[in-house]
């Protein structure tokens, strides 16, 4: 571990932070997105920073996995704004699932990825590379770095509820805590069922079912509020 | 902050020529019977994110080198347990040509666990044991209430 690393750690929470912070008072969706992809984009930064083989073989891994995540969350918010009528979190319509059904099904991939569950734990692979982009970090700087993976979660989560927005705010409260919930218990069981992809299988397969399931909900979105269908 | 760090012992596992004794119950540890995950206490790969070292075995020459590494590649505060009666005295290995005759004679050794091989429930008496050790060299003061 050395110095710039330390920096890149801090810069990374500071990032990660602000997007969950932009969420969390109903902001700018696509700004928190986009600052959170800053934030892991600095997180690869920091694993190069080092001469670890092993760091470096981390950091191109989880560029592989930002390759495959960014693209699909960028069409899911995308699609929030064109569905929900305001990129502003605060404004966004309710009940966007049942309009956006497939977007959130896309996420499915991403979510495997940020939670570092098996297919596509690649970057963090443990007994392969140990812990990928962490493995240098240590004390402090690696508590850092696993507090703005946390905010970065946060970031992803966020992005999904806002799917299932109720009019009621108990009932908000409610259906929000037990879709965490499904998302969380559906992650572990696809972890314990299944086996490390490998990383362009993981490319492929993540990007294509992303891409594709949110494409044709925007699609059919699109063409529903053209009067085509 | 400290005191937090407490519940999550970060365990690091390394067999020093060790007949495996210890090391499959070091391994049992981790399944549902004994769950060592419940005091915080997960195994790492990776020396730079462990808290506590487990040693088994009496440390071959080859070995002894590697172990040195290890233990300078851990974060301080750190913990170092010998496990087994091989890591704590080097018996029944005692002057033989090819060890060195226990971890205390490579490095600095904490908590010793008997046993040949040692009970996982002596295994995670002795990570408590060593906990308390860590507090003194935290220097974290118990608030009783």
């Amino acid at each position: 571990m050395n110095a710039s690393q330390v920096v890149f750690a801090y810069l990374a929470l500071g990032l990660q932070a602000a997007a969950a912070l932009l969420l969390i008072t109903g902001g700018d969706i696509l700004a928190a997105f986009l600052v959170s992809g800053a934030g892991s984009f600095v997180m690869v930064l920091g694993a190069l920073s080092v001469r670890s083989p092993y760091s470096h073989l981390g950091a191109q891994r989880e560029l592989v996995q930002m390759m495959a995540t960014e693209p699909v969350l960028l069409l899911v918010v995308l699609s929030i704004g064109y569905a929900g009528g305001s990129f502003l979190g605060s404004e966004v319509g309710e009940l966007l699932f049942a309009t956006l059904p497939l977007a959130a099904l896309a996420l499915v991939p991403a979510f495997l990825i940020r939670l570092e569950k098996s297919p596509y734990d690649v970057a963090t692979a443990h007994s392969e590379v140990v812990s990928g982009p962490y493995v240098e970090y240590s004390g402090r700087a690696l508590g850092i770095t696993k507090l703005a993976h946390w905010f970065e979660l946060a970031v992803l989560f966020g992005i999904l509820l806002l799917l299932f927005n109720q009019p009621d705010p108990i009932a908000d409260a409610a259906v929000k805590i037990a879709v965490a919930l499904v998302v969380v218990f559906a992650a572990a069981l696809i972890d314990n069922s299944t086996a490390r992809s490998t990383r362009w299988s993981l490319l492929r397969s993540a990007l294509a079912f992303g891409l594709g399931a949110a494409g044709i909900n925007l699609l059919l979105v699109y063409m529903s509020t053209a009067g085509v269908i | 902050m400290a005191a937090r760090e407490m519940r999550s012992p970060w365990i690091l596992h390394f067999d020093t020529g060790s007949c495996n004794g210890c090391d499959i119950e070091i391994w049992s540890l981790l399944t549902p019977k004994y769950d060592v995950e419940r005091f915080g206490m997960i195994n790492k790969g990776n020396p730079k994110h462990a808290d506590v070292l487990l040693v088994t075995g009496p440390v071959t020459k080859k070995c002894a080198d590697r172990l040195r590494v290890l233990y300078d590649q851990m974060p301080e505060p750190k913990l170092v347990i010998a496990c087994g009666d091989c890591a704590s005295t080097g018996a029944p290995f005692v002057g033989c040509y090819n060890t060195c005759g226990g971890v205390d004679n490579v490095v600095p050794v904490d908590v010793y666990i008997p046993g040949c091989a040692a009970r996982p429930e002596a295994l995670i008496d002795g990570v408590v044991a060593a906990l308390e050790k860590w507090k003194q060299k935290k220097g974290i003061q118990e608030v009783k209430v």
